[in-house]
């Protein structure tokens, strides 16, 4: 169900434009690496954090901090 | 895999009277149906699951659900009771089992009962002692079951059999069918989709990569001060940005103000539609009966006239009506007016010739009376001549003469009664009236038939109001109807509508506004993430555009999601809601779902015109509301997990209505178990109707009990026996 969410958003047109996301990249996305491109593994954190496990908003930042490597 | 009953059991529980044994019955995925009659347990059956979700029942006599404590010792069978002796106790029980892809699980709740006192329905007699819920499960290759200690976990296995959230659209007695979700209120159908489907994960998206966007900013913005770099076209759009999102949160709350505003106008518009609706009505009837009575005084009017009148027509000689019959009289009266005149001629010449002229019969003007006269006999003097008249003498001889002269009456007999002007008068009076005699009894008839038509059409009339006023008094126009007058609900109701399209053009601005700011906004974050800032880190800038894309990207497709879902719903609705009526007679209309405010989902019932139908039966209304929870059910990708567990829901349903739902259902809902008596019938030898019959032979359907009371038995000894016939 949520890899259905992930590929939902990553259906989007202008995303899927901007980062010029295929077909075939954005139906195998999954949760799990690995990942096609960056921007997917960025959300797959975001869902996998705050809606797969229940983080917090801060918490599911800070793991966006850590594959960004921003302190 | 879904949550599958496999075995629901009872001890003692009601009528069900006995062992978890002998109170077994087993189900299947697909249609499990219980028929029974009226009191042979299908509610009972049914407060078995109020027991374990809730550990409540309903009470059929109160129609209230009281708590198993407050509740035992009717729950407790009457023949269980009646064979614990005192000092003895008895058990209830209810216990349910469901499976899951890997586990069966088996639940258990129970109390136990002692009898102190004589009496089996005092509470006082009785000591209740409820159990703790029993839980087990089993790996479904192994054939032990092992208990389930932790409360957490008992709980999650109790919950994963229906989720709690959705309980009312899986658990449901007759009419609550019409309650789980009400067309009338938007936010209604708008809750349901939104438990029934994933949607809400989308908006948590939405929230979720939006904090990370202000996050992923932050950082970039403090990186960006830390760098002392010259930023100044920098800065200068984080003001603007800065300055757009004041503007942007100020016209956020009056949005939400206006979109409050608006649901408030329309709910009171819907609540004041049928008030006003009766009020025009009312209006309507207000001018009929008005109109009514004038016609109905004019009526009574005329009716009056003409009854007052009736005296004066029999001597109107336009009627004559007292001269009727009289006609053939008056030649008779002629002839003996002309009679009797030629008698008269006859007698008063006869009389005349037999006259005595030699007697004095008149006397000259002033001459004396006859008292003057006897006085002067008797004095013998006569006052006239001024002389004495003696006795004897010619004078007193005279005065004698005079005196017995004949008499004045009787010339007046002959002469003076004459009734011949009195007969004439008679006659000449008569002829107007004998002229009309031949027309009265049509004008007696005629006369008659107005008034019976007056009389007739007064009381078509006073019928006619009577009706009107009847009519008029059901029209309800608000809680107090009496003070509630018809010109002010119409008043409100006009003023709500003004109101309300007021704010529909508010919201509309304000929308308008919210876009344009949005797109500023977007358009400024953009640019920002375009500036290259010196010894800025790419990854800053990177997170800064990838949360915001994303943030963006949630948005759009949480809007896309919902419009999808909602072309599904409708395109589901309709497909269910053609088939659960395919057997009926009647074509059914179309279901409708239209976006409103906040996502709100209005629902219409129209024609293939696209008019609104209203007054369906309940059998359709309560159709619509399935078809839709059956839609919202089966538009999640998903699926439902759970089974669908109801008493009755069938009861507004004639059999075409019923034979769609059993077919329907099976294709919506993983398992049914169904509490019917809508394919029972007294007199079938297997107690099944023909439909009964045909679901025997229908592969959807699993299994079929029936359940009957033998007959005969006194409420104390009264038990459930079960025959499965599938």
């Amino acid at each position: 169900m949520n890899e259905n969410l992930l590929r939902d958003i990553l259906r989007d047109e202008e995303l899927k434009a901007k980062y010029e996301l295929s077909e075939d990249a954005i139906n195998k996305a999954q949760l799990a690496p690995p990942y096609a491109h960056p921007i997917i593994e960025y959300l797959a954190t975001i869902i996998r954090a705050s809606i797969l496990q229940n983080h917090s908003d801060a918490t599911t930042y800070n793991q966006l901090k850590n594959i960004m490597k921003i302190s | 895999m879904a949550s599958i009953i496999t075995n629901i059991s009872f001890k003692n529980f009601y009528n069900y009277y006995g062992s978890f044994e002998k109170n077994e019955y087993i189900f299947d995925e697909g249609v499990n149906i219980v028929v029974a009659d009226n009191g042979n347990g299908k509610s009972k059956f049914f407060n078995c699951f109020l027991w374990l979700f809730k550990d409540e029942v309903l009470d059929s006599d109160t129609k209230s659900r009281p708590s198993i404590r407050s509740a035992a010792l009717k729950i407790l069978s009457d023949k269980a009771k009646n064979e614990v002796e005192k000092g003895k106790e008895a058990r209830c029980g209810i216990r349910v089992r469901y499976k899951d892809s890997n586990y069966e699980y088996e639940i258990t709740k129970g109390f136990t009962a002692k009898r102190i006192g004589e009496s089996i329905t005092s509470p006082d007699d009785w000591y209740i002692y409820i159990e703790e819920i029993e839980v087990s499960k089993r790996d479904l290759i192994l054939l032990q079951y092992h208990p389930v200690r932790e409360e957490d976990e008992r709980n999650r296995i109790l919950n994963k059999l229906i989720q709690i959230k959705l309980r009312p659209y899986s658990l449901f007695q007759g009419e609550e069918v019409d309650k789980l979700i009400d067309f009338s209120n938007p936010k209604a159908i708008k809750d349901a989709v939104e438990t029934l489907t994933n949607i809400q994960t989308y908006n948590k998206l939405k929230d979720t990569t939006s904090y990370m966007f202000k996050r992923a900013e932050d950082s970039l913005n403090n990186k960006i001060k830390a760098s002392n770099q010259d930023t100044q076209r920098f800065d200068s759009i984080i003001e603007e940005i800065e300055r757009l999102r004041q503007d942007l949160e100020i016209e956020e709350e009056r949005n939400i103000q206006y979109t409050s505003n608006f649901i408030e106008y329309k709910d009171k518009i819907e609540s004041l539609e049928t008030a006003n609706e009766n009020a025009e009505k009312r209006k309507e009837f207000d001018d009929k009966i008005k109109t009514a009575n004038i016609h109905l005084n004019n009526l009574k009017e005329e009716y009056e006239n003409l009854t007052s009148k009736i005296t004066q027509r029999f001597f109107d000689t336009s009627y004559a009506w007292i001269a009727h019959g009289t006609s053939q009289y008056e030649k008779k009266f002629r002839n003996k007016f002309q009679d009797y005149n030629e008698k008269r001629a006859a007698f008063k010449l006869q009389k005349l010739k037999t006259e005595d002229n030699s007697s004095v019969k008149f006397l000259p003007t002033d001459s004396p009376d006859y008292v003057t006269l006897k006085t002067m006999i008797d004095k013998e003097f006569c006052y006239i001549c001024n002389r004495p008249a003696h006795k004897g003498s010619e004078e007193h001889n005279h005065l004698i003469k005079l005196l017995e002269r004949p008499s004045k009456k009787s010339n007046i007999e002959i002469f003076k009664n004459d009734l011949s002007r009195f007969m004439s008068d008679i006659l000449m009076g008569s002829h107007p009236y004998l002229e009309a005699t031949g027309n009265v009894l049509n004008t007696v008839k005629e006369t008659r038939e107005k008034e019976h038509e007056t009389n007739e059409k007064i009381k078509v009339l006073v019928a006619r109001i009577k009706d009107l006023k009847d009519k008029r008094s059901n029209l309800i126009i608000g809680n107090d109807d009496a003070e509630s007058s018809t010109k002010s609900i119409m008043a409100e109701y006009k003023n709500a509508i003004s109101n309300l399209e007021n704010t529909k053009r508010q919201l509309e601005n304000s929308n308008l506004k919210l876009q344009k700011l949005n797109k500023d906004l977007h358009l400024l974050e953009e640019e920002k993430g375009r500036l290259t800032i010196k010894n800025i880190p790419e990854s800053y800038k990177q997170n800064y555009s990838y949360a915001m894309d994303l943030k963006n990207a949630a948005e759009r497709t949480k809007d896309r999601i919902y419009e999808d879902m909602l072309n599904k719903l409708e395109e589901h609705a309709n497909v269910h809601f053609k088939n659960l009526i395919k057997y009926n007679d009647l074509k059914g209309g179309e279901l409708k779902f239209i976006k409103s405010v906040n996502d709100a989902i209005e629902f219409r019932y129209q024609d293939q015109n696209g008019n609104e139908v209203s007054g369906a039966s309940e059998g359709f209304q309560r159709m619509k509301v399935l078809s839709v929870l059956m839609a919202i059910i089966s538009i999640s990708k998903t699926g439902y997990e759970y089974p669908l567990l109801a008493d009755a829901p069938l009861s507004a349903f004639g059999q075409a209505f019923i034979k769609g739902f059993f077919e329907e259902t099976a294709e919506v809902f993983p398992q049914s178990i169904l509490l019917i008596k809508d394919i029972y019938e007294q007199d079938s030898k297997n107690k099944l109707n023909a439909l009964g019959n045909e679901l025997l032979t229908n592969a959807k359907v699993k299994t079929i009990y029936v359940n009957q009371i033998p007959e005969g038995l006194p409420q104390i000894e009264a038990y459930t026996l079960k025959t499965k016939l599938k």
